[in-house]
């Protein structure tokens, strides 16, 4: 992952302070960066108030990550003339089995990445953390989904009864 | 010993269960058909060569030699000296000489054979110990109420509580000619007649079972000959001799079809409780031809056995149901226990609001405050179920609710079964069951499916009404009452969605070869408007047309469409080759479905249980089917009503097709086939449970 020291480095700054340099093509990988980037060419230090510093470096690491696995392909298809089928696919297995061990976080920090993700736009992260979250309440019973979630029902007992009359058949309990 | 021999002639385990058998009256082999185990048994044996078998009591077989008519009764023990000789049936036609009913054992003076006629009006009866001929009685039965009509005895007659009760049917409607055995010996044939249920496209069937007399009306689907698609039971109150309908026959099994009807509890026949056997007797084309179990339950049919060739049209070599000799030793051989699995079902379906679990709630409630945009982008991630739960979660998830029938939701299997204030769905990709509620139809018990669209249903209820209905939300759009006899029209079908203005309901009939008749119906329409079209010979596919493009599809066995455009209220064919095919007539088992998937015409061919099934589209430019051996990123759904080919789901159902056929005994999953390894799950095909009344509706909110 050798980089050309000519490659220009952003940095961005978390909502409590810390500073993160990145190179600017991982910055790129986040849209809304990109469009500042594009905007202004001159610009090297990016706040973003709305991303932590925890969740922010987590952003980082997935772009990171995917920009290698990116620059890697590229580099084998420039080296063979064309990519191989079975070494592609087994780039992206292993891309795939990165992102499965990068979402194994807690809830909260799901939910924070999410929205950062939609924040930066970074559809790759946006996608890969809003499948997470559906996983997580596919089949459940609305209770269960409250668990999961740590989410209270604000919904009164009629709110509650109305919905669930509109359609009782998809709230019976299932085996 | 005598015995243990003829114990090697039948089939192993003959005594110990229901066989069918069929004696053909020449030198050939008789068979032997097992029900349970699937297997057809081809045997020898010399007493019964040149032999009919025109009936049984208990242990005695009833047969003539088909030349001399010689008439005895056996034991089936085939020992000689247990045979009962009859008078001759010399100058009897088989063909008009129907089934008979045996009073007491052959063994016994008292013992009266009595035959009733087939087609004629006669009984004819002797006592074996004392008569030496036989005592024709001819009868001239009329209703006094109906004296126009056409009935004719069946053929079909039972003995209950000394009395003889006779099919007597016409063309469109079957009653009970009741006569008295003593009074009948004493030259008294006086009757009385008992009105029965009624079905214009059924076989009845009259069946004694213990103390109580049933009759049963199996109709079959004219969409798939042969396999039935609707089966009622009526118990014969004797005081006033009405029939009460039931939904169950309980601890019985019956077993229809045969030259003689016959009912045992489970534990003698050995098999699931509240069942019933019984032969296909339909002779149509395109038909499967079997032994088909009925389990009452769950109202589903599944193949009990399949035969290797046409059964005889011969009424003579009819099959005949031996009933087990001795107990079942192995008790059960498809143990089931569905009052158990129904029990549950019936608790889990009433609603519980479950006293709400305090967790640790979050105070800065990060979830519930995902901007709707994001919620929204959750909801596309998710099928139809987990969207209606996510938003009954909170407050700011329900803001979402409104976008719900954008959700994804695949085909769903909806059928009923007997205990039926509501209708089962079952979704086959995320292997889930729904309970939908029909209570507030009125009358949602005992519909009949016609085809589906965009989540609608066409049903009839007793051939009276007809109606578009979407199970989920509740819709319901009455039709003109119908100028056409509902079962007799065999195919039907959607333009668009309901919910659209511009929809059309059309109700083709098929069934003169010369005339292709179709009525339509659309919102704005008051009544019915039917036309009439000349159609040069042609037999049409038993499926429900499909609508594109357009225009009207109707798929006819040469391979050619029959092109109905509701606009121009033109008919035009389209001139294509057959991609199979069809002789009309013969005796190949032959599937066909009909369907449209992103613009295209597509038809599904299964010629035998285990072959290959195979797709075609239509070129339509060329005009041309082409066959195509992969079906991408489309998952089918095949039922002979509606057949869907959806969008891929999910990768684990990509190449899939689904039929409507349930591939366990607790109706869990869908059978199914790869298109890639042409597999077939399950692998037996006796497996499959159908839900005689299904249809794949596609979920819509």
């Amino acid at each position: 992952m050798a980089r050309s020291s000519t490659e220009n480095m952003i940095t961005l700054m978390s909502s409590d302070g810390e500073e993160f340099m990145v190179t600017e093509k991982v910055a790129r990988e986040c849209t809304t960066i990109r469009n500042m980037l594009e905007d202004d060419c001159v610009i090297t230090n990016i706040p973003l108030p709305n991303v932590t510093s925890d969740i922010l470096s987590m952003v980082i690491e997935y772009c990171m990550e995917h920009v290698a696995a990116a620059e890697k392909a590229a580099a084998e298809t420039a080296e063979k003339g064309s990519s191989s089928a079975p070494a592609a696919a087994k780039a992206n297995k292993d891309l795939e089995e990165w992102d499965k061990a990068f979402m194994n976080v807690d809830v909260y920090t799901l939910c924070d990445l999410i929205l950062a993700a939609n924040y930066l736009n970074v559809s790759g992260l946006l996608d890969l953390t809003i499948q997470t979250a559906a996983n997580l309440i596919k089949g459940k019973s609305p209770e269960q989904i409250r668990k999961t979630f740590h989410i209270q029902n604000d919904l009164s007992l009629e709110e509650e009864e109305k919905i669930r009359s509109q359609t009782p058949w998809a709230f019976e309990k299932s085996e | 010993m005598g015995v243990s021999e003829c114990e090697d002639l039948f089939p192993s385990g003959f005594s110990d269960q229901p066989w069918l058998m069929q004696l053909h009256g020449g030198s050939e082999t008789q068979e032997f058909m097992d029900p349970y185990n699937r297997c057809i048994v081809e045997r020898n044996i010399p007493q019964f060569t040149g032999k009919l078998c025109l009936g049984f009591y208990k242990n005695w077989l009833l047969l003539a030699d088909k030349l001399t008519k010689e008439t005895f009764f056996l034991h089936r023990t085939l020992d000689p000296k247990l045979k009962v000789c009859l008078p001759s049936l010399c100058g009897v036609s088989f063909n008009f000489l129907g089934s008979c009913v045996i009073s007491s054992s052959p063994a016994s003076k008292k013992c009266v054979v009595s035959f009733v006629g087939r087609r004629k009006d006669f009984i004819l009866y002797c006592r074996p110990k004392l008569n030496v001929r036989w005592t024709k009685v001819s009868l001239s039965i009329h209703d006094s109420e109906n004296p126009d009509d056409q009935h004719r005895f069946t053929g079909q007659v039972v003995r209950f509580k000394g009395k003889i009760y006779i099919l007597h049917g016409s063309l469109v409607a079957f009653r009970v000619v009741v006569i008295d055995e003593d009074s009948l010996l004493n030259g008294d044939c006086s009757w009385t007649i008992i009105q029965m249920p009624n079905r214009i496209d059924a076989w009845h069937h009259l069946v004694v079972s213990g103390n109580e007399m049933f009759s049963v009306l199996v109709a079959t689907s004219d969409l798939r000959r042969g396999f039935p698609a609707y089966c009622t039971v009526h118990r014969l109150e004797t005081s006033d001799q009405t029939w009460e309908r039931v939904e169950s026959i309980g601890g019985c099994v019956f077993f229809l079809g045969g030259i003689q009807n016959s009912a045992l509890t489970a534990t003698q026949a050995g098999t699931q409780r509240d069942c019933i056997y019984v032969v296909n007797q339909n002779y149509g084309w395109l038909h499967g031809e079997g032994v088909y179990k009925i389990c009452m339950q769950d109202q589903t049919v599944s193949l009990s056995l399949s035969l290797k060739k046409p059964i005889r049209t011969d009424w003579i070599c009819k099959l005949c149901w031996l009933m087990p000799t001795k107990v079942s030793r192995k008790s059960k051989r498809e143990t089931l226990s569905f009052t158990h699995s129904i029990g549950s079902d019936k608790s889990d379906r009433t609603h519980v609001h479950e006293k709400e679990e305090k967790h640790n709630i979050d105070i800065s409630r990060p979830w519930a405050d995902l901007p709707v945009e994001l919620v929204q982008l959750l909801l596309s991630r998710l099928n139809l179920v987990d969207c209606l739960r996510l938003s009954s979660i909170c407050k700011a998830w329900n803001t979402v609710s409104s976008h719900i029938q954008d959700a994804t939701a695949y085909p769903w299997l909806m059928y009923s079964t007997n205990d039926s204030c509501s209708w089962r769905l079952f979704d086959p990709v995320y292997g889930k069951e729904y309970f939908i509620d029909n209570t507030w139809l009125g009358f949602g018990k005992n519909l009949t499916f016609h085809y589906s669209k965009d989540g609608w249903v066409l049903a009839s209820k007793e051939n009276k009404y007809l109606f578009l209905i979407n199970p989920l939300t509740r819709e319901f759009i009455s039709l003109p009452a119908p100028d056409f006899d509902i079962r007799r029209s065999t195919a039907m079908s959607l333009s668009s969605s309901p919910a659209n203005s511009d929809c059309i309901v059309f109700v083709v009939y098929f069934n003169d070869l010369h005339v292709l008749e179709i009525s339509t119906w659309s919102r704005s329409q008051d009544e019915w408007n039917k036309l009439s079209f000349n159609n040069e010979l042609g037999y049409y596919v038993p499926c429900n047309p499909v609508f594109t493009w357009g225009e009207l599809y109707c798929y006819k066995v040469n391979g050619e469409l029959s092109v109905y455009n509701p606009t121009k209220k033109t008919l035009q064919t389209l001139e294509i080759k057959a991609p199979i095919e069809i002789v009309v007539g013969s005796d190949r088992i032959i599937q066909c479905h009909f369907m449209e998937s992103r613009g295209d015409l597509i038809t599904v061919f299964r010629e035998h249980a285990k072959d290959r099934l195979r797709i075609f589209k239509l070129d339509r430019p060329q005009l041309v089917w082409r066959e195509v051996f992969g079906v991408e990123d489309v998952t089918i759904f095949l039922n002979n009503k509606t057949s869907l080919a959806v969008s891929c789901p999910e990768k684990r159902c990509r190449d899939l097709i689904y039929f409507s056929g349930f591939a366990d005994e607790h109706l869990k999953s869908n059978a199914s086939y790869t298109v890639e390894t042409n597999e077939y799950y399950p692998e037996d095909c006796y497996h499959i449970r159908e839900p005689m009344n299904c249809i794949w509706v596609e979920p819509r909110i």
